[in-house]
């Protein structure tokens, strides 16, 4: 039995790249205080004037966090953070506000991966806030790696391995399987060991796992 | 009708001997009499008719001479009159005196007041008539004229809503109208013949005579012609503010003085709480402008501040990290961090007077906000000539919203209507505001005007914070009005502008909680 290739990127994370923490401010004093914050707590920092100019740069593979403000002239942080979030893989999005901006801020909340820290803000808070957001995002990569991975894997079988697969993992027995399909016992144990093969699977359980994953609803969202 | 006796008609000559002992010097007198003197036999001819009747009716005595009185000189009208007053002649009261018309040659109506003497014949018999008349057509015309034009100014009188009150150099009422009775609350009676001191509070009831005196004496006029705004009191003690207006009538030697009064005080009122509610508008427009610049300020300082606490921590991290770095660096870069810490509380306590705080959100329609806008600034809007037109959707749901807050975005709305319209003073202005919910549930407010439009930075410009070209504010500059529609989770924008006009957009939420 030869080891799959395609069961790869369910073993090992993907993120082989540096968290970054991109900052998106107007106020150049902000930017660079910010950077420096983040270099001396030994995390990879990026400076953009403002939303357009990130997201004119912004690669889509790019990881960690944005921390932004909600005022900016041009587009406001609100505005960058639906922009991200309608993109494939939304960066988790730090938003700093003034005051009175709160109401606004907990509309914005409500659609999604946002946080709101309100100035003045503690630094030490601030880069805590940051560590957990990376994480966020590290997690829900991870899981959108593995989402990817288990649906590409699944694409790679035929309609009637597909099939018994998605009967199997319903708890069915061949049996069962083979009433179901109007096929031969023997043929559904063909069908079954053809798909846990193509998708690297040792055990009931690995083929359960591939197929929750596959129909995880969104991939990305946190 | 009795037809005139013929027999005996006593002749000119019989008339003259029976007047024997005046015989030259009567005939003179009545010549040159400046009065009517005609004298008629008992059957009503003429047999006498002086050079002053002739001057008067442009017959000479010889063309009226034996005629009967009413076929020469009486109107056809009158004449049965005349004649029975000959028929009974002999058994009557011939009048003492009377008025009649008489007509001239040119067959004009000349009115003739009389006065009458019978002469009667030894046997007590009524045998001649003398009249002597006066042409009264003249006065009695202005007499006539006089009248009416009396009973139209007394139907005036009583009716103004004004007050009059006639007083005489001493101050003693001389005449009042009705609607000065009810102003004051007294009657006539109780007003005529005293002191119109009476309708005036101290001082100037005591003082009230030198003033006439004063007038009198220098002609120097306080009042007369002038009319002012004075305080009057009422029977029931109660003053008030009026308008009063003096006028001085001679009358020959007579001089009046006629008063028009005009009580203001519900004008007062309304004025009075028209003011106030401006001044609560202007004063709730500061208080914004101050909660404004408070979150405006602790905007621009924390900024800067976030900066600084963000390069301490930074710092102290570096330090931290780096061998041998002196201790009393730390301690600074500690003490830096700490105190913006410091300013930050500072900021923090600056905010309790930021706008946002002070909100009153309650149930809200915006509809009876535009009217009371508009109220607010109806004399701006009257003085102007601007045409408002209102297409208000009857069925806007309420929002919640503060509505003081509301009120000062339509008011500067309005204003900037107004202002720009002024722009363009030539041409007809209009202002139009409409209400209505749109597509996305939303409630809009539009105000249009018919101002010159936004010149191209002008748009851009028009919502920065200190941008304004207004040097006496009643309200908020459009940059704060603009922060007011966002905190209602609304928007304010210019919808449309060109060289015809503006047209600003509110935009307000409508409210979930909303009740029918």
């Amino acid at each position: 039995m030869s080891e799959s290739p395609a069961s790869q990127p369910l073993a090992s994370q993907p993120l082989a790249l540096q968290p970054t923490v991109f900052i998106v401010d107007d106020d150049p004093a902000i930017r660079e205080s910010l950077a420096l914050l983040m270099a001396s707590a030994g995390l990879e920092a990026q400076c953009f004037e403002s939303a357009q100019a990130f997201l004119g740069e912004h690669d889509e593979d790019a990881h960690g966090c944005v921390v932004t403000d909600l005022k900016m002239p041009g587009m406001t942080g609100l505005e960058l953070q639906e922009q991200l979030q309608a993109r494939a893989m939304a960066l988790p999005v730090i938003v700093l506000t003034g005051h009175g901006e709160v109401s606004e801020a907990v509309r914005a909340m409500k659609r999604g991966a946002i946080d709101f820290i309100q100035k003045p803000f503690d630094p030490a808070q601030l880069l805590e806030d940051i560590r957990s957001a990376i994480a966020r995002d590290a997690t829900a990569r991870t899981e959108h790696a593995q989402v990817s991975a288990a649906r590409k894997l699944l694409s790679e079988l035929t309609d009637r391995e597909r099939e018994v697969m998605a009967l199997v993992t319903q708890g069915n027995a061949n049996k069962v399987i083979a009433h179901e399909l109007d096929i031969s016992e023997r043929t559904v144990e063909l069908h079954r060991s053809r798909a846990m093969k193509k998708t690297g699977s040792r055990s009931l359980a690995d083929l359960m796992r591939i197929a929750r994953l596959a129909n995880a609803t969104s991939p990305g969202a946190s | 009708m009795t037809p005139p006796r013929p027999a005996s008609a006593p002749s000119r000559t019989h008339f003259f001997e029976s007047m024997a002992a005046n015989r030259e010097l009567l005939p003179a007198v009545l010549e040159v009499a400046q009065c009517l003197v005609v004298v008629l036999d008992r059957d009503g001819r003429i047999v006498m008719f002086n050079r002053y009747c002739e001057q008067c009716t442009g017959f000479s005595f010889d063309e009226v001479e034996g005629r009967y009185i009413w076929d020469a000189l009486i109107r056809p009208q009158d004449r049965d009159t005349a004649k029975a007053v000959f028929a009974d002649l002999a058994s009557a009261e011939f009048p003492a005196s009377h008025e009649t018309f008489w007509l001239t040659r040119a067959g004009k109506a000349r009115l003739v007041r009389w006065n009458n003497t019978v002469l009667e014949d030894v046997h007590g018999q009524a045998e001649y008539v003398v009249g002597a008349g006066l042409d009264i057509t003249d006065s009695t015309g202005s007499r006539i004229k006089a009248t009416e034009d009396e009973a139209k100014l007394r139907a005036i009188l009583e009716n103004v809503v004004e007050g009059v009150i006639t007083i005489d150099t001493r101050g003693l009422m001389q005449a009042v109208n009705p609607a000065a009775e009810r102003i004051f609350g007294y009657t006539a009676a109780e007003m005529i013949g005293h002191n119109v001191s009476m309708l005036m509070p101290a001082p100037h009831d005591e003082q009230h005579d030198r003033y006439i005196g004063r007038y009198l004496r220098t002609g120097e006029a306080a009042i007369i012609g002038i009319g002012r705004e004075v305080e009057g009191r009422r029977k029931s003690g109660e003053h008030f503010p009026l308008e009063l207006s003096v006028s001085e009538v001679n009358l020959g030697d007579h001089r009046l003085f006629t008063g028009m009064v005009r009580d203001i005080s519900q004008r007062r009122e309304i004025e009075e709480s028209a003011r106030r509610r401006l001044d609560e508008v202007a004063h709730s427009a500061r208080l914004l402008e101050l909660g404004e610049m408070a979150a405006d300020l602790a905007h621009e300082v924390n900024q800067p501040l976030a900066a600084i606490a963000s390069f301490a921590e930074a710092s102290q991290r570096m330090a931290a990290d780096t061998d041998g770095a002196p201790p009393a660096l730390a301690r600074a870069l500690t003490g830096i961090a700490s105190q913006a810490e410091r300013a930050s509380q500072i900021i923090r306590q600056l905010r309790k007077f930021a706008r946002k705080d002070q909100a009153r959100i309650v149930p809200v329609d915006v509809n009876a906000v535009v009217r009371g806008a508009l109220e607010l600034i109806d004399h701006e809007i009257r003085q102007d000539g601007v045409e408002v037109s209102l297409e208000l959707d009857a069925d806007l749901p309420q929002v919640n919203a503060d509505k003081v807050q509301l009120e000062q975005i339509l008011l500067n709305l309005i204003r900037n209507s107004l202002e720009a319209m002024r722009d363009r003073p030539c041409e007809a202005h209009s202002l139009a505001i409409s209400s209505a919910l749109d597509d996305t549930d939303s409630l809009e407010v539009r105000v249009t005007d018919s101002g010159p439009g936004l010149a191209g930075d002008m748009r851009e410009r028009l919502f920065e914070m200190f941008h304004t070209s207004k040097p006496n504010g009643l309200g908020v500059g459009l940059a704060i009005c603009r922060s007011i529609a966002e905190a209602h989770g609304g928007m304010l924008d210019v919808e449309h502008t060109s060289a015809d006009g503006t047209t600003m957009r509110l935009k307000l939420p409508r409210n979930a909680t909303e009740g029918t």
